[in-house]
Order: C-alpha cells, then sequence, then structure tokens
C-alpha cells in the first residue's frame, strides 16, 4: 500500500512537471498529429473526399475530447444531467438520429445519487469503462501514443453494467432514483436502487429512444455526490496534464477502434452483419440490441437493396454513413436513413430499403446524398427474436 | 503563384497530410506561446493558459474549419456568453452573431429588430493572404502573424442594427456586398474584399424583457441568375485553407491578446481610454482596462460616472482575459443594472478578497451589507484570484469617461 502511495506520488509529480515544462500540451498536439497520419493511411485510395472528412471528423472528435476529458466536470453540488439531441452534422460512430444521449461524468472514487423524473421514451444506462491508466498524464504519449492503444484507449468504452431505466421507477409517477457507486448497497441503503460501478468508469451513458419525438419526453434527472469533496477550479496541474492526455488519446482511439473495424466490414461491401466484438470496443449498448453493420458502395446506375421482416421491437432504424461512421450530410433533414416510423412496410410486413443514387419510385428510398460508399448500419432495439437481413447489389433497371 | 497553382499547392498540402501536420505545429506554437506568456511559472495561469487554448480550438473549429457561409435563406444564431470564459474580456451582458459572408457575392438580411436596446454590426476584415493554406505555416506561424491573423478583426465598416428598420414594427432588412446597390444606398451594408464574417453585438440591460433579433440571411443570385453554393463536404485546397485559418486564428489568438495584456499597466488606467479596434473592439464604446493585482490586505477602488450611456459593465478576468468562473452566477463583474451609484450617478466599484462591508462593525446600526448607502461600495468578488486583467466598458458615452483605479489597504477603505 505504501508503496502503490508512493507510486502515485511520482507520477502526480511527473504530471505536475509535464504540465508545468510544455510537454504535456505538445504531447496533445503530436497525438492529434497521429491521428491525422491514421486518417491519411485509412482513406481509402486516397480519395479526396474521404480525406477532407476525415481531418474534419478529428476537429469534430477534438470537441467531443474537450467535454468529454478535457473540461470533465464530476459533479459535487446537485445538478441536472444533460440531455443531448444529436449533433447537427456527423455524430459518432453510426449515432443514431432516433436517439438523444446522456454522457455524464462520474468518479468511481465516490458514490452519486440520481433522481428525477423517467420521461416518456425509452432510456438504456451504461457504465463506461475504458481502459485508462492512473497515471495518465505522467508518462508520455505524443508519436508514440498509438502504440499505447492497447493499454490507453478512453474510446474503447466497455461496459461492465447495463440497466433500464425502468429498474429504477420507485412509484407509479414515474419518479426514479438510483445510486452509483463501487460498492454493493446493502440493508436500508435499498440495494435494489444500485446501479455498479467499476475503478475504471467514468461516464454514465444512457440512450435515449424515440420513435415520436413530438410526443416522447426525455428523462428529467438530476445527479449529486453524495461524498464531500470538491473538484479544484481550475484543475491542479497534474490533473491538467491527465486531462490533455486523455483528451488526445480518445481522439485517436476513436481514430483507430473504428478504422479497424471499418477495415474489416470492407472485406465484404454491401453486406450486413453482426459485428458484436467491434460494437463492444466502442461502447456499443451490449445487451439491448441486435445492431449489424456493413461497408455500402453504390455506383451510378446500381442500388442496394437491404430486405428484413422486423420482429417485433423497440424499435429500428438504418443508416447510411461516410468512410469515418458519420451520418451524411443530409440526415439532420430527415434523409440518409430511415426507421420504424417512416418506412412504408410490403404488405407481407417486409421492409425493403432501396439505397440508390436516383429516386429509384419505389418506397423506402435512402438517399446517399451523392455519396458511393461508407459504413452503414441496421440497428433493432430489443428485438424478441433475431432478424434475418438480406442485402442485394442489382442494376436500377432490372431492380424497377 | 497563379489561382490554379495556389489551389494545386493548398490541395496537395491536404492529400499529402502536410496541412494536418502543420495544423497541430501551430498549436504547438500557441503552448508555447502560454508557456513563455507566464515568465513567474505560475501554475494557476499554465493551467488556465493550456485550457484557454482549448477553448479557443472549439471557436476556430466552427468559425474558421466548419464555416458555412450561407446560400439558401439560413437562421443567424446569436449566441450567448459562453458557460465558461469567453474570449478577449468578453462581456457578460451581450450576445453575439457571427454573420458568415463572401466578398465575392451578395447577401440579404430580413427579420425582426427585436426588443434588445442596442445591436451594433461589424464588418471584420482581417489580414488573410489570398494563398491560405497553399504555403506552410506550422511552427513558423508566429513569424506570419503580421500578414495572416484571423484575429486582427478591423472593422471596415461599423452600423447599429437601427440604420436597417425599414417600418414601425421593427423590421430591418438590408444587403451586405461590397459594390454600392445604385438607388438604394439606405440599405447597404457595405463590406471589403478581405471581410471575413459581420460580427453581432447585442447589448442588454434586463435580460428577462428584452428579446434578441431574428435575422435570416440569404445569398443572392449572381449576374447569371445562379445562387452559389458551397460543396459539402468542401473542396481539398480549401479544407487546406480551413485548416491553416483554424490555427492560425488560435495562434493569433493567444498571442495578441498577451500583446494586449502585456501593454497594459498593472493597476493604472491608461491616460485615455482605448476603443480595442485593432482587435475586434467597436469604436462605439472606451474601455478603461489594465491588470490588476492584488494582496489579501488590499482592495482596488474604481470609480467613474456613467451618466447618459447606453450601458457600461466592469469585469475582472484572469490571465488569458476570460471571464472569472463566478461570473456565470453573476459575480466577478458589475453593471449598469445591477450597481448602485452615489446620487450624484458617480459610481464606486471595490474589488477585495472578501466583502469589506460584511467586516463592518456588527453592533453599528448601518447595514453592514451597505454601511454607507450614500456611498455604495459595490463589491466584486475575485473568486480566488489574485491578478489578472480588468475593464470597465462603457458604450455610448455622452462625454469621454473618466474613470479612477487606486489601491488602497483594506483598512483605508471609507
Amino acid at each position: 500500500m505504501a508503496n502503490q502511495d508512493n507510486n502515485l506520488r511520482e507520477a502526480l509529480a511527473a504530471a505536475r512537471q509535464r504540465l508545468v515544462d510544455g510537454s504535456a500540451w505538445e504531447d496533445f498536439c503530436d497525438t492529434l498529429k497521429v491521428a491525422g497520419r491514421v486518417v491519411l493511411r485509412e482513406a481509402p485510395g486516397s480519395d479526396e473526399q474521404d480525406l477532407v472528412e476525415g481531418y474534419r471528423y478529428i476537429v469534430r472528435m477534438i470537441l467531443m475530447a474537450t467535454f468529454r476529458a478535457i473540461e470533465r466536470e464530476v459533479p459535487s453540488g446537485k445538478r441536472n444531467i444533460m440531455v443531448i439531441p444529436p449533433p447537427m452534422k456527423g455524430g459518432i460512430g453510426v449515432q443514431s438520429p432516433n436517439q438523444d444521449h446522456v454522457v455524464q461524468p462520474v468518479d468511481p472514487r465516490y458514490r452519486f445519487r440520481v433522481t428525477g423524473q423517467r420521461g416518456s421514451a425509452y432510456v438504456h444506462m451504461s457504465a463506461w469503462s475504458p481502459p485508462v491508466p492512473a497515471d495518465a498524464g505522467s508518462f508520455e504519449t505524443g508519436l508514440k501514443s498509438e502504440e499505447l492503444i492497447d493499454v490507453f484507449n478512453p474510446n474503447d468504452s466497455k461496459t461492465p453494467f447495463t440497466a433500464l431505466l425502468d429498474e429504477f421507477v420507485t412509484d407509479g409517477d414515474g419518479n426514479v432514483e438510483f445510486i452509483m457507486c463501487t460498492e454493493e448497497l446493502a440493508g436500508d441503503d435499498k440495494p435494489e436502487r444500485w446501479f455498479p460501478m467499476a475503478a475504471t468508469t467514468r461516464e454514465l451513458m444512457m440512450r435515449v429512444v424515440y420513435d415520436d419525438r413530438e410526443s416522447q419526453r426525455p428523462p428529467r434527472l438530476q445527479i449529486e455526490r453524495l461524498d464531500d469533496s470538491e473538484e479544484p477550479e481550475p484543475p491542479l496541474p497534474a490533473d491538467m496534464s491527465k486531462r490533455l492526455a486523455v483528451g488526445a488519446q480518445l481522439v485517436l482511439g476513436n481514430l483507430c477502434s473504428y478504422a479497424d473495424w471499418t477495415r474489416q466490414l470492407q472485406e465484404r461491401e454491401n453486406h450486413l452483419d453482426l459485428s458484436e466484438f467491434y460494437a463492444g470496443r466502442i461502447g456499443g449498448s451490449p445487451d439491448d440490441r441486435h445492431f449489424e453493420f456493413g461497408y455500402w458502395r453504390v455506383g451510378e446506375g446500381e442500388a442496394l437493396v437491404v430486405e428484413f421482416l422486423p420482429p417485433p421491437c423497440q424499435h429500428w432504424n438504418f443508416q447510411l454513413c461516410n468512410h469515418w461512421m458519420e451520418n451524411l450530410a443530409n440526415y439532420i433533414t430527415g434523409q440518409g436513413y430511415c426507421a420504424q416510423e417512416i418506412a412504408e412496410p410490403a404488405s407481407d410486413g417486409v421492409i425493403r430499403l432501396v439505397v440508390s443514387q436516383t429516386d429509384p419510385g419505389v418506397p423506402n428510398w435512402v438517399d446517399p446524398a451523392g455519396r458511393t460508399h461508407g459504413v452503414m448500419g441496421l440497428r433493432f432495439v430489443l428485438p424478441q427474436e433475431t432478424p434475418e437481413v438480406s442485402t442485394r447489389l442489382v442494376k436500377l433497371a432490372d431492380h424497377l | 503563384m497563379n489561382s490554379e497553382e495556389m489551389l494545386g499547392k493548398a490541395q496537395q498540402r491536404l492529400a499529402d497530410g502536410s496541412a494536418w501536420e502543420d495544423f497541430c505545429d501551430t498549436l504547438k506554437v500557441a503552448g508555447r506561446v502560454v508557456k513563455r506568456e507566464v515568465p513567474d511559472g505560475d501554475e494557476r495561469d499554465l493551467v488556465e493558459g493550456y485550457r484557454y487554448l482549448v477553448r479557443v480550438l472549439l471557436h476556430a473549429a466552427a468559425n474558421y474549419i466548419e464555416r458555412t457561409v450561407p446560400s439558401a435563406p439560413a437562421k443567424l444564431r446569436i449566441n450567448p456568453p459562453p458557460l465558461k470564459g469567453g474570449i478577449g474580456i468578453q462581456s457578460p451582458n451581450q450576445d453575439h452573431g457571427f454573420l458568415q459572408v463572401d466578398p465575392r457575392c451578395k447577401f440579404k438580411v430580413t427579420g425582426q429588430r427585436g426588443s434588445v436596446p442596442y445591436v451594433h454590426m461589424a464588418a471584420w476584415s482581417p489580414p488573410i493572404p489570398q494563398d491560405v493554406g497553399s504555403f506552410a505555416t506550422g511552427l513558423a506561424a508566429e513569424e506570419m502573424l503580421g500578414d495572416f491573423n484571423p484575429v486582427a478583426n478591423r472593422a471596415s465598416f461599423e452600423a447599429s442594427l437601427d440604420d436597417y428598420v425599414i417600418d414601425d414594427e421593427g423590421n430591418v432588412e438590408f444587403v451586405i456586398c461590397t459594390e454600392e446597390l445604385a438607388g438604394e444606398e439606405q440599405r447597404w451594408f457595405p463590406i471589403v474584399a478581405d471581410t471575413h464574417e459581420i460580427f453581432v453585438r447585442a447589448v442588454y440591460d434586463d435580460r428577462s424583457v428584452q428579446r434578441p433579433p431574428r435575422l435570416q440571411i440569404e445569398r443572392l443570385p449572381d449576374e447569371t441568375g445562379e445562387v452559389a453554393s458551397e460543396p459539402e463536404p468542401p473542396l481539398p485546397a480549401d479544407m487546406s485553407k480551413r485548416l491553416a485559418m483554424g490555427g492560425q486564428y488560435v495562434l493569433g489568438n493567444i498571442v495578441s491578446f498577451s500583446a494586449l495584456r502585456n501593454f497594459m499597466a498593472t493597476n493604472e488606467f491608461p491616460p485615455q481610454p482605448g476603443d480595442g479596434t485593432q482587435l475586434g473592439g467597436a469604436s462605439d464604446r472606451h474601455y478603461s482596462a489594465c491588470q490588476w493585482k492584488l494582496e489579501d490586505d488590499e482592495a482596488l477602488v474604481v470609480e467613474f460616472n456613467p451618466s447618459g450611456c447606453q450601458h457600461w459593465n466592469f469585469q475582472l478576468c484572469n490571465h488569458w482575459l476570460e471571464n472569472l468562473p463566478n461570473y456565470l452566477a453573476g459575480a466577478g463583474y458589475a453593471a449598469q443594472e445591477t450597481a448602485t451609484p452615489e446620487p450624484n450617478g458617480t459610481v464606486r466599484l471595490v474589488i477585495a478578497k472578501q466583502n469589506p462591508a460584511s467586516s463592518a462593525d456588527p453592533t453599528s446600526s448601518t447595514d453592514p451589507a451597505n454601511p454607507d448607502p450614500a456611498k455604495p461600495l459595490n463589491w466584486i468578488d475575485p473568486a480566488g484570484l489574485n491578478h489578472g486583467v480588468l475593464t470597465l466598458r462603457i458604450i455610448l458615452p455622452q462625454t469621454p469617461p473618466e474613470a479612477t483605479i487606486r489601491l488602497v489597504k483594506l483598512s483605508e477603505l471609507p
């Protein structure tokens, strides 16, 4: 124990030194540089549009990393939990246009109480727990950052614990209450209100799934820390060093994790498949959905037909994305994807989606907005049975 | 280099990765400026400095890298003050809008003036070389700031939104372009070849009742009758330019605002108030600014008479000209609508670690929060900081403002 304390003290001193002498910042910039090299390496055939979008994607990921790592605020007093609507542009990792998200920072050294109103949408919760070394900030990353990805990847949001918000509803009025902490609650602490955290948990992540945003309300929740402790403002130098390291590594980890996965999807174009391993690696929801991914490539005069009979499920949707798993530029106007509430089933209930450059004149056209390739995803939330999905690339003329 | 060669070079720099490497290297240089600008090694200033770079980087992403010049009619977003910090002593009493324009095109703005008392607009026209994106910046970026500084926002033209109100219902309409509109001079908002955006300031004194303007902007057809639109995603040469602009904005910001701070005396206003117009300041207002430094047993007393101005406010900022962390809770600054003046209109502000009023003799019959009603002291809480930059901003003053600042021992406070 004494040894551990010593190690920690040394790590904090080293992290502080790295902030003060400027190397934490230089590493931050160099890690971003490495992320750029990943973009250059992963853009297929040096497609210029993919390159432009790849670099722009890094900039968007820096914004995400800023909030989740650098400005990250673990609550002390009681505060509202922010429910974030889909972004105007892109999103992360085939992000659903039908979901809002909560990414609430927590710290496993403390206990937190969450209270509030359940709302009327479906809400799934994950304890996101990525590999982040305790001494991050004290060692060099920068140009070496990619070699560290296996042991230091804040984007690898492992999910040891999940729950539905419904499990914590305490009365007939939809009030909810749960305690997040690492130690099991016992006796008077009402064990049924425990939502566990691991020693590596960084965030309480929630997926709020809508099929009618007009009538469905998000949860309205507050979080408060039950243990006394104030976060210094501004953060201490050692902590800032860690924040910068985690932030940059989150950007790089995001690029790297998705790149491996995309390469695998590219091996079999225009095909959808369950890829549990990769979905798990990027913090995918492990237990409430069946999510098939693929790489689409549809030229002029071609059509990709995706067919399935949706099983009874809470929700399904299908998305076309670009090479970096961003939604297409037209998604904010309701295009480039299809969902349960807008699709037109055939008389036998089968859904037939058609991806083609021009309007095929049949129902359920998914418009790729002039793009010819990228990642696609078909997501079934709480399916009662495993759906069978077929894909085929046809000549547009034959299809009609 | 002709324009085709220039574009070819910029495209090449995106495709071979050097545009991105330069972007990262420019950020690196910005970090070296942070370190250089904290000569005493104050660790809090260092932490806040690096964090400031990240915050400015967000702004660079939105306004330079993702920059969208509208073609189809688009609403102008009026942004409230950020939750944290702000840029260059950003006023908590103002909302801001960035109307992105391209001087090669014409734009029409229409909408409603709103009820906010004052809306100022400036055509921000910083020095940006034509061939940005085609040349290396990176580690040499700081040497280029003289000719390439997106933060050096000279205003080529300024106006009040009221100048473009067209009826009694508060509807506004104007056209933004470089060439004078024949017969419609009163609706012309002129820009120049360097204009990058129109910066809109909406100044409130009561946010609970005053509404921001609601404006739309659309691009007008060119000579051929077509409305030009931007490719999505941007072309590679353009993306190379965007990255260079974004990186240089971050660097220009930390360099220019540091220079502004270093130019200021400590606990002493300059003989003449400045207008800050070299960094996007508006010429309709005066700034009395200085660095501040305060020991625990000291207080800074600021006095001025703002009678007749449109609005005034006073802000304490940190070393990087960011608002203090308490400003969202209404502390760390004072404004016309929150401060109590003396009967003759003079305002006295007192900056001290603790509220001097609360140390008043508890047996005294005077209100401890306001020991002398005739001389209210308007305490400003520095939220635990002991140095930084402060500014008194007086908008549309009737007479040139005279403001004094003096450092006293707490015990010497009246």
